[in-house]
């Protein structure tokens, strides 16, 4: 269980890397974690940390063996302060307890990752957490106050000071954790700001008979005075998927989930101002039964997995603006590849959607690994169009010198400077690391695996059939 | 300078064997205020140096040659300098000698007091006609030069039709680079600026070019938030030149309510109530009396103003007043057509700032809503006790914090800035849950996870910085 993640892993991919750990961990205190970071620096060890392994490229899965911190037993909430409106938990809680755990005291922990039955707190954060609720109340970033990090060395120590106003706050080293995968430290404990609980919650839903009207739904909310709590775009595709698997689902059409969270009256004024802008738009109110569903299902999308046994999903975010263009390519890139391909997205802020493509893949047909030359394609597609491909790990390393270009050198030095002896999740992030610790074969070269990738795109090219998972038809595809 | 200079320098200092018996804080005033009956003349010496050269940079491209020249790579031959300037610039460098030269960022505006050390010869630049504003047209942000004012940006925003979605602070002419490397604070009630800083570009001391983050979407996923963990020190690891910023769209109904308090004990449960109702707000300013009389000339009132923008809908906009009004409970008067600061024309705008600015004001004060009462009776203690009037300037944050830039009439001589300071911090420091944020106070506090967390960010520095050209660390 512990050489995969969420995504699906072809088999081939043990000739490259060594996945299985050589032992496994589980942690309760922050003592044992740093006892455990000495002892893989003596033992010349890699070690890598674990939440809840819904990661989707890689970030918590070894390369190179060694030790991994399954951090779950961490979980303990230490304190709740009503006065301040924080909560002070240990890492390997997941989001969804936390949530509920808080509502029960009447207060509401505003973000949450799609995953956050599974995913853990420290676990989101370390990968650049952005989910449901970020829309209005951005990302994990906002949320986290302090931090408990165990360091390279062992060393334990607080980052930031909890009562400071983080914004302005002199040597805060939270963003230095955030997006980090666990590279340059183990999170073990978290203070994170939480809010009153709001009056109401009302998710919406509208559906549109083709494409190009849904299309242009995210621009019109991003560019309207309206601010959602969450707005989510669902493909035709997704539903085609979901009610193979699930009969009863609504069948397959463009659905735009829209949530407002606040005081009654400005979230039923803020319904009836949406339903305005949304019918502008051609799209059609669905019976609040079906939004209710929608929303209650927010952390389950992807059944589908059941009917290839595999499945993978990719992120980029993209500027709002450019999300036809996006969908368009997208779209093409699918047909060249001979895919069937679900387009989710949601908005992350009056800018940028997240885009997040998944297909369905055999994992132990001979060609299905091919399927994943999509991920580099799309993520070329998404930094094309001016944004970024989102999660670094096993997979996705080779894209971090062309999302940052010229600031690489800052980056690296973040991790060289924190972890001089690379042995904290090493290989994932500024290079990419092999199982074998020998001359010229211990890292892929990003161009290698671009390559490599791009050579896949093209059998897929060859391929004189398109995968056929689901049978869909509507006015989109 | 910054900060991981100021502190390395402190911090060698206090190891000097003439120096190590003295008490830190002793030390940092005697440091600050240059006292010269204490401080060895060497030290003397190093804190009264100035730039040898003030470039005034018109596009970014002047920035990197002037890093070249400060790399040794290029004379300045290439700066494009008329010849008279150029043999004086060349002089004060003294380029042909072996020796340093960094490059300085100048702030448009400093809210508290300047580094204690400050440039060791070398460029200082003035990054005033940085100045150019482009808002996407399509999308919601703005691609800003470090030396544009928040007031211009804010103005054009209007104009294109968008809202700029975070305020200063304190109401002054600050431009937008002073987030970066000046001591600007830029919030929304909902969010800090981090939240709309997608992506500043700059260049690193061997003068290429280095984008933090990106400039379209916001950075998730994407490696460490390189962006945010420089962001509030950036001009002592790479020369920012531009930034992008996200805004949002112009509202229907854009409204601005004044709300007058008697006291801070009737003030702070609405503040409470406030924050505690989930209502979305711009702003949410927090004004004494002397505050608002200097932001608004002629304006007066009877102890405190709560100062709400609201944007929206007109229908949920319209649903937000009468339940604010209902929520806030103590206000004694309201206005809802004062229109706000931020609206006053450019030029009067800079007038009424640069009068706020004369005033003594030591840093930022952070603590629960519940504890402004607490909070505003301790900055009087030290307004009587330093015998300096005091103005109030703050702005609540829906997380149910307050934070208070005190001003305090006073002549800004040193050792009264000090003195001010220190009160502040210690008084700061017996009320709960509250923090002092100031460039004195983080010189002061020596506790070990501080110094933990600053000693990493002076090794990245000390790498991300190799040819020590980005405002280099000072030796004592």
């Amino acid at each position: 269980m512990y050489s995969h993640d969420f995504a699906s892993l072809p088999k081939i991919a043990l000739l490259q890397w060594k996945m299985i750990p050589d032992f496994v961990a589980v942690p309760k205190t922050v003592e044992e974690v740093s006892r455990l970071v000495q002892f893989a620096y003596e033992g010349g060890l890699p070690i890598v940390p674990r939440g809840g392994g819904t990661g989707l490229v890689g970030g918590a899965v070894p390369n190179r063996g060694g030790i991994l911190l399954d951090l779950r037993r961490m979980d303990r909430v230490e304190a709740i302060d009503m006065e301040r409106r924080t909560v002070t938990v240990q890492a390997g809680r997941t989001w969804k307890e936390l949530a509920d755990i808080v509502a029960s005291r009447g207060m509401f922990l505003p973000i949450s990752p799609l995953g956050a039955p599974a995913s853990t707190i420290g676990g989101w954060f370390a990968t650049g957490g952005v989910g449901i609720g970020s829309c209005k109340y951005g990302d994990a970033r906002d949320l986290v106050l302090d931090m408990e990090v165990v360091l390279p060395s062992g060393e334990v120590v607080r980052t930031a000071d909890r009562f400071a106003d983080l914004s302005v706050a002199y040597a805060n080293l939270n963003p230095a954790f955030f997006g980090s995968e666990g590279t340059v430290g183990i999170i073990t404990s978290l203070t994170l700001q939480v809010f009153p609980k709001p009056e109401a919650l009302t998710p919406l839903s509208y559906s549109f008979k083709d494409l190009s009207a849904a299309r242009d739904v995210p621009a019109a909310i991003a560019g309207s005075d309206l601010e959602p709590y969450n707005a989510s775009f669902l493909d035709p595709m997704h539903l085609a998927f979901v009610k193979a698997v699930r009969p009863d689902s609504p069948d397959p059409q463009a659905l735009a989930n829209i949530v407002f969270e606040g005081p009654k009256d400005e979230v039923t004024a803020s319904e009836k101002e949406m339903d305005g802008l949304i019918a502008g738009l051609g799209g059609k109110k669905l019976a609040e039964d079906v939004a209710r569903s929608q929303w209650e299902g927010r952390f389950d999308l992807y059944p589908a997995r059941r009917i290839s046994g595999g499945l993978v999903i990719t992120q980029a975010e993209v500027p709002v603006s450019r999300f036809p263009d996006m969908f368009r390519r997208t779209t093409r890139l699918m047909h060249r590849l001979r895919m069937q391909v679900a387009v989710n997205s949601f908005l992350v802020d009056r800018n940028a959607l997240s885009v997040e493509p998944y297909f369905l893949m055999d994992e132990q047909a001979p060609l299905g690994p091919l399927t994943l030359a999509f991920v580099k394609k799309f993520a070329d597609v998404a930094l094309a169009l001016g944004g970024h491909p989102r999660g670094l790990g096993l997979f996705t390393a080779f894209n971090f010198r062309k999302m940052h270009k010229g600031a690489t050198g800052i980056y690296e030095t973040v991790k060289s400077q924190l972890d001089p002896y690379r042995k904290m999740n090493p290989g994932k992030m500024t290079e990419v690391w092999t199982r074998y610790n020998l001359p010229i074969v211990n890292v892929i070269p990003p161009e290698a695996m671009t390559l490599g990738l791009e050579v896949a795109a093209f059998v897929r090219r060859l391929k004189p059939t398109s995968d056929r998972y689901v049978k869909i038809e509507t006015g989109g595809r | 300078m910054g900060l991981l200079v100021d502190r390395a320098f402190v911090d060698s200092v206090t190891e000097a064997p003439a120096l190590r018996e003295m008490i830190r804080e002793s030390l940092i005033e005697a440091l600050f205020t240059r006292n010269d009956r204490v401080l060895p003349r060497e030290i003397v010496a190093v804190l009264s140096r100035e730039p040898s050269v003030t470039v005034k940079v018109k596009s970014d491209h002047e920035i990197q040659r002037l890093l070249r020249v400060a790399n040794g790579e290029e004379s300045t031959v290439t700066l494009g300098l008329p010849a008279e300037d150029y043999h004086y610039v060349r002089r004060q460098l003294a380029i042909s000698k072996d020796r340093d030269i960094g490059v300085y960022v100048r702030p448009r505006t400093l809210t508290t007091h300047p580094w204690i050390v400050p440039p060791q010869g070398g460029i200082a630049v003035d990054v005033r006609e940085l100045s150019s504003i482009e808002v996407d047209p399509k999308g919601h942000r703005a691609l800003v030069g470090v030396g544009a004012t928040w007031k211009a940006l804010y103005d054009e925003s209007v104009r294109a039709g968008r809202q700029v979605p975070f305020f200063p602070l304190v109401p002054l002419d600050y431009g937008l680079g002073d987030a970066l490397f000046g001591d600007a604070i830029f919030q929304s009630y909902a969010a800090p600026f981090r939240r709309y800083l997608y992506g500043v570009r700059s260049f690193a001391y061997h003068a290429r070019r280095t984008r933090l983050g990106f400039e379209e979407v916001p950075n998730h996923g994407t490696g460490y938030d390189a962006l945010g963990l420089l962001q509030n020190s950036m001009s002592e690891f790479v020369i920012p030149a531009s930034m992008a910023v996200g805004l949002t769209p112009r509202a229907r109904v854009v409204k601005n309510w004044v709300y007058q308090f008697p006291d801070a004990g009737k003030l702070a449960p609405a503040l409470g109530k406030l924050t505690g109702s989930g209502r979305p707000l711009l702003y949410a300013n927090v004004y004494d009396a002397a505050g608002w009389a200097l932001a608004h000339p002629g304006a007066s009132v009877p102890a405190l103003v709560l100062e709400l923008g609201v944007a929206g809908a007109p229908t949920v906009v319209a649903a937000r007043e009468k339940a604010l009004d209902a929520a806030l409970v103590g206000f004694t008067a309201k206005t809802a057509d004062t229109p706000p600061f931020y609206d006053t024309e450019a030029r009067a705008y800079a007038r009424i700032a640069e009068r706020i600015g004369r005033f003594v004001i030591p840093g930022y004060v952070t603590a629960p809503v519940a504890a402004l009462p607490d909070l505003l009776s301790k900055l009087k203690e030290v307004s009587e006790d330093s015998i300096a009037s005091l103005a109030v300037f703050g702005a609540v944050r829906r997380t149910g914090t307050v934070s208070l830039a005190p001003a305090f009439d006073s002549p800004k001589e040193a050792a009264k800035v000090c003195a001010i300071s220190r009160k502040v911090w210690t008084k700061v420091q017996a009320i709960p849950g509250a923090s002092y944020l100031s460039r004195l106070a983080h010189l002061w506090t020596d506790n070990r996870m501080y110094r933990a967390r600053l000693l990493v960010l002076q090794r990245l520095k000390a790498e991300i910085d190799a040819g020590r050209v980005v405002e280099p660390t000072i030796p004592a």
